[in-house]
């Protein structure tokens, strides 16, 4: 902690403050937001707002549950067994247990923080709302560490026992996990989806089948309901019912707590040594597929620059880490967009049918922004220990980073592309819309992959092998802000171009020509911005690095 | 071969090379000797294009470093002190990636990779991840990728670290074998005794400064009792009352 302290003391004032600046930006507007959501339900519906309000957080505390547990257990698997300090720390005189406790409040510390900083503007927006007294803020502040505590300590215990008895078949494992999580996440989509369709049935039928659909919920076997439970009733003033599920959550998280110390005071060791052996004796076929694809496939790249886009798909595609939250960023989505017929869209009015497409897209990109950002801005720190190697290559170094834009974009447009085309076929769109669309996402994996390739290199981590830390520093986070705002930017003048031609012509809602071309220079003019500024400022950075 | 004129790095108030000037000709093995900290790796890393010098001049073939980088850089293999390798890649997919990268044909590279893993005993976990690997075979790939383009200038840092002794021998004579093809050898090392075996000439560094240079027998002619190898001359050169002096019984 010390050290934190003087590294941060060591930072350019700069840094701090803008993050402080950005940080109380987003705070701020999503206060603001929910403050307005829970005002609005509660003078339009009063009636029905408490309910919705339990269903509200009821979900909302599950998802937090679900993502904590994914997260605690990715991380703390790298800590556990990946990290050099683990290995340092097993060499010396201290209980495994020792280690294990240490790295599970730095993983969980890790991965909660964010969501405690989401969380935040929700909870205090709704106090705001329901008048809640000081005694509300304290009881949330009181029942979150366990909450925390009972989704990582859960993760924990799968990944003891899972590094214990499949130590060797690490992808599978993963491979496992998301496919189980994608489950989880599918089954209540599915259930709630095939209800969703039926919204032309009486208002309140309807709301009451999505509600019932949703109720799974609020089981008082979960977590996350003794979570709800406990902030609603302090919010009511109920405080012994706090008391109640603040003490089941704080005796379940220790009760977890203690079986994963007792797991690892087991287990961790051996299963140290066991990961540290497995996977070691799978080979791979030289000149495979991968290679023959990219050699055929991108044939009027230079040659030295698909040599680098192979290492780093190679690199992307062996490790179970990356592509398994790539798999869960993009899959979601994919299952969505195929499902639009089902919802039975693509048979409503043209302006429904575009007011959808356009959500569609606005979704994807902010998506893609994500995707650009997580995956895309530390691919130059990720060369970390092995950027001699590139370093040394008889090589102008601007190729490099040209190098990892140009992958950022092809990876960029083959998924958000077949997104958005999928979308708008669903949807029955018309070919000068799907056009238009087809444009946009374009130039907006252009602007977003510039940013993340050309600020990841102005601000590079080599000495961080943890992609998740490295996007949370200043230049990752410099680079999401922007690419939000650039989304805004983008998606706000398509929109305002789709509003527009709706209130011109309700029954074709086509813009003109001269719109859609004026609307695509504008979106090329700060796509050009967004792409070249990072990628100058990137390139010069690169070019003065030393190894 | 290499040529450097009044090269000095700094590292905030640290100056790790200072005002250093050195030539290494084709066909000769250069051994440059220091003590922890000396500025040793500093000093291999501006050869090799890694950093950059805060003054002075670096030339590789005649190329300047800092304006013909790539053309310096074509003529060099680096052999850095720690062999980090993609983790991710196989030990062949590594050299061809570093083949290709150097601009040689894929059937010449594929023909060099046999030659090199059947030299350097890796053939047979060629085709497994380089995350599995121990140091020593690391090494070996990482040596390996140094000679496939087939280099003018060879730059070694600390070659000898996790070669187990079949290795070092097959280094130490591959490295002979290069210079009576007429390569550059610039080589660091702690190993005194690989120095004194193999180099023409040896440079000793202390506190970024060259202290002396000359052949194997001027250096040790340097030192006190006649017979002593190069490890007395080396103590002497570099023990002074700056760096504390700890003699070995104070640590019983």
């Amino acid at each position: 902690m010390s050290h934190l302290l003087q590294d941060a003391k060591s930072q350019p004032r700069l840094k701090p403050a803008f993050i402080l600046f950005t940080g109380g930006l987003i705070w701020g507007g999503l206060l603001l937001a929910f403050y307005d959501g829970f005002s609005f339900m509660e003078e339009s519906f009063p009636e029905i707002s408490p309910t919705l309000t339990r269903y509200l957080f009821s979900l909302f505390y599950m998802s937090l549950m679900i993502m904590l547990a994914f997260s605690t257990g990715i991380i703390l698997f790298a800590s556990l067994y990946r990290s050099e300090e683990s290995k340092f720390l097993l060499s010396t005189p201290t209980h495994p247990e020792t280690v294990f406790s240490y790295k599970f409040v730095e993983s969980l510390t890790f991965s909660s923080w964010a969501f405690a900083f989401l969380a935040g503007p929700m909870i205090l927006g709704y106090g705001l709302v329901a008048g809640a007294g000081v005694r509300f803020y304290i009881a949330v502040v009181a029942l979150f560490p366990p909450y925390i505590v009972v989704s990582g300590a859960s993760a924990a215990i799968v990944v003891l026992l899972l590094a214990s008895y499949l130590p060797g078949r690490r992808r599978a494992l993963i491979a496992g996990l998301v496919v189980g999580g994608a489950i989880l996440v599918a089954v209540p989509g599915v259930r709630l989806l095939s209800w969703w369709k039926l919204i032309d049935a009486a208002p309140e039928i309807w709301f009451r089948g999505v509600l019932s659909r949703l109720s799974f919920s609020l089981s008082p076997w979960l977590p996350s309901y003794w979570m709800t439970e406990g902030m609603l009733k302090a919010s009511e003033g109920k405080h012994e019912s706090t008391l109640f599920y603040g003490f089941e959550l704080w005796a379940n998280a220790l009760f977890l707590f203690a079986i994963a110390y007792f797991v690892a005071g087991r287990k961790y060791a051996t299963s140290w040594s066991a990961v540290q052996g497995g996977g070691g004796a799978r080979r791979y076929r030289p000149h495979g597929f991968l290679d023959a694809a990219m050699e055929r496939g991108f044939v009027l790249l230079p040659q030295k620059l698909r040599i680098l886009m192979v290492k780093d798909i190679k690199n992307f595609i062996r490790d179970p880490v990356q592509w398994s939250q790539f798999l869960i960023f993009f899959g979601l989505l994919a299952i969505y967009v195929l499902n639009l017929r089902n919802l039975s869209y693509n048979v409503r009015s043209p302006a429904w049918r575009n007011g959808v497409a356009f959500l569609n897209l606005a979704a994807t990109s902010l998506t893609l922004a994500t995707f650009t950002s997580r995956f895309m801005f530390p691919l130059l720190s990720l060369e970390g220990r092995q950027l001699w190697i590139l370093g040394l290559l008889p090589l102008r170094r601007k190729g490099i980073v040209l190098g990892k834009f140009v992958f950022a974009l092809t990876g960029a447009i083959m998924i958000s592309e077949s997104l958005i085309l999928t979308s708008d076929l669903m949807l029955a769109m018309p070919g000068r819309m799907v056009a238009l669309h087809a444009a946009m996402v374009l130039l907006i994996c252009v602007g977003l992959s510039g940013s993340a390739v050309g600020l990841g290199a102005a601000f590079p981590s080599p000495r961080e092998n943890d992609p998740s830390k490295i996007v949370s520093g200043f230049g990752g986070t410099l680079n999401l802000v922007l690419s939000l705002c650039y989304i805004v930017l983008t998606v706000g003048m398509l929109a305002a171009v789709t509003f527009l031609a709706v209130v011109r012509q309700p029954d074709d809602p086509l813009p003109p020509i001269l719109w859609l071309a004026g609307l695509l220079a504008a979106v090329a003019a700060s796509t050009g911005v967004m792409a070249s500024v990072p990628m100058v400022l990137g390139i010069r950075a690169f070019r003065r690095m030393e190894f | 071969m290499i040529e450097l004129e009044h090269v000095t790095k700094r590292f905030g108030n640290v100056v790790a090379v200072n005002d250093l000037s050195l030539q290494v000709k084709g066909g000769e093995l250069f051994a440059f000797l220091g003590p922890n900290g000396a500025g040793k790796t500093t000093t291999i890393k501006m050869i090799a294009g890694l950093l950059r010098p805060d003054s002075g001049k670096i030339r590789v073939c005649g190329h300047e470093m800092k304006d013909e980088a790539v053309e310096a850089k074509s003529k060099i293999g680096y052999i850095p002190d720690q062999p980090y390798l993609y983790e991710r890649l196989t030990g062949r997919e590594f050299l061809e990636f570093v083949g290709k990268m150097y601009g040689l044909d894929l059937a010449l590279v594929k023909e060099r990779i046999e030659t090199l893993g059947k030299a350097f005993e890796f053939k047979d976990y060629m085709d497994e991840l380089c995350g599995n690997y121990s140091h020593g075979m690391r090494q070996r790939v990482v040596i390996s990728s140094a000679l496939l383009h087939d280099p003018e200038v060879i730059v070694v840092d600390e070659p000898m670290v996790g070669l187990d002794p079949k290795g070092a021998r097959l280094i130490k004579s591959v490295f002979r074998e290069k210079v009576r093809e007429g390569v550059a050898v610039f080589m660091s090392t702690h190993t005194l005794a690989v120095a004194e075996e193999t180099a023409d000439r040896v440079g000793i560094l202390h506190n970024g400064r060259l202290l002396t240079v000359g052949s194997v027998e001027e250096i040790l002619a340097l030192g006190e009792s006649p017979g002593a190898g190069l490890e007395e001359a080396f103590l002497l050169l570099t023990t002074g009352e700056s760096d504390g002096g700890v003699e070995p019984t104070s640590l019983r």
